[in-house]
């Protein structure tokens, strides 16, 4: 799920401080985005545009926090949609439903438990890349 | 890097999928049951509703009208295989120029409307619109969409009052299904219809004969829950190009003699059950 690699620098206090609260911004905008999975993201958005001038280490975080809100982002809005149709249009209420919203619950406690893990880790210094989002944020963000 | 970012993400998306499949392999909801219980909770909701019209309006009993509308049915429903037997209808005296469906396939013809019909056929188009609304299951969405899941149940279960029940009635009589169903159930009155040899142009006269009426009247209950009219009327001319029919007589009774029997019952002898009786 996770692994401690490697930073090409040892970031200082106030870095990992930045870098941590990126995870803990769409940890704290769960909260708030539920049932409105979009919010997590605007909140990790904006967050991101904040410290996109930052360090490289707070930078590359913030990036891994952004991609990772992404994927929930579409497996909430599918199960979101899914819902409304259900309530206000045609469609049924099935197994294949019951099961997605299983799916997607399940996934977003993964992510919460690898975002809180990864907010931890980064408060300590510690540099953690997330099962592929890690090596697709080394490949976007770049020193 | 590109290969190590393809593999994982390969492997989230495998995994995302297998569980949603694996999950799905898990009956949370029995479909028979499922579909059991709500034909259950219809058959009590339908006959709920339709004792609220009944009680305060006549339902007519003449053998002969009924033979009538009877074999309007038929001619409608033998062409697309629907089971006859099933559709209910119920003849309501009131003045208002309505019919609608109700939940477990119940029709209801307002006397309103058998008298302002100028033929058979336009009966008989009014009636396959109500019946693709019942074949396609809109009264149930409609009551679903707007009283909610909860009160059906309720009502169904003789939880809700009387009063509760005549309002559910009054929204499948005085309000409109939304554009879609009333689009579907248009082009499949003018498939069966066409199939039954029966000239949707009727259907479209009818529309066009009520969008012409300028005011309002309350009698014109059918064309305010019916909205679009002209719009509609001329859909229905367009799609019934699709098909090819001979039109058909359908019935052998002149239209102006169903219509007299209705206003003149008592001198022409026929009987009127009271109100609610059935």
């Amino acid at each position: 799920m996770s692994e401690n690699i490697a930073f090409p620098y040892k970031p200082d206090d106030y870095e990992a401080e930045k870098a941590s609260n990126s995870y803990l911004m769409s940890v704290v905008a769960v909260i708030a985005g539920l049932p409105l999975p979009i919010i997590n993201l605007v909140a990790t958005g904006i967050f991101f545009l904040g410290n996109r001038k930052g360090t490289y280490f707070v930078r590359w975080h913030c990036t891994q926090a952004l991609l990772s809100q992404l994927t929930v982002l579409v497996m909430n809005s599918a199960g979101f949609y899914w819902t409304l149709s259900i309530i206000f249009g045609d469609k049924s209420y099935n197994n294949d439903y019951i099961a997605y919203m299983i799916t997607i619950v399940l996934f977003n406690l993964v992510e919460f438990v690898a975002t809180v893990y990864a907010a931890i880790e980064t408060r300590k210094g510690r540099h953690v890349e997330l099962w592929f989002f890690g090596p697709l944020t080394e490949t976007i963000c770049k020193p | 890097m590109t290969n190590k970012i393809i593999t994982q993400f390969s492997w989230l998306l495998v995994s995302f999928f297998a569980v949603w499949f694996s999950l799905s392999q898990i009956n949370f909801i029995d479909d028979d049951d499922v579909r059991e219980f709500a034909k259950e909770n219809e058959r009590r909701l339908g006959e709920l509703i339709l004792e609220t019209i009944t009680s305060t309006n006549e339902k007519i009993k003449n053998e002969k009208i009924n033979a009538v509308i009877d074999s309007i049915k038929v001619r409608i429903c033998r062409t697309k295989t629907i089971d006859c037997e099933k559709i209910k209808i119920h003849i309501i005296r009131n003045s208002e120029i309505n019919a609608f469906a109700l939940p477990d396939n119940h029709m209801v013809i307002y006397t309103g409307l058998i008298e302002y019909a100028e033929n058979a056929e336009e009966v008989a188009g009014v009636m396959a619109h109500e019946i693709g609304h019942l074949e396609k299951n809109h009264v149930m969405k409609k009551l679903v969409k707007e009283i909610g899941l909860e009160m059906l149940f309720a009502m169904a279960g003789g939880d809700a009052g009387f009063e509760i029940a005549r309002e559910t009635g009054k929204t499948l009589s005085s309000s409109a299904f939304d554009r879609k169903h009333e689009r579907e159930a248009d082009e499949y009155a003018v498939e069966i219809l066409a199939q039954s040899k029966v000239d949707p142009q009727h259907l479209s006269n009818f529309f066009f004969r009520l969008s012409q009426k300028h005011n309002m009247p309350e009698e014109l209950a059918w064309i305010s829950t019916h909205p679009d009219t002209k719009e509609r009327a001329a859909d229905i001319i367009k799609n019934k190009k699709d098909y090819t029919y001979h039109p058909d007589i359908i019935i052998n009774t002149a239209w102006s003699e169903v219509k007299n029997l209705l206003m003149h019952q008592d001198e022409a002898g026929f009987t009127v059950d009271d109100a609610g009786e059935n």
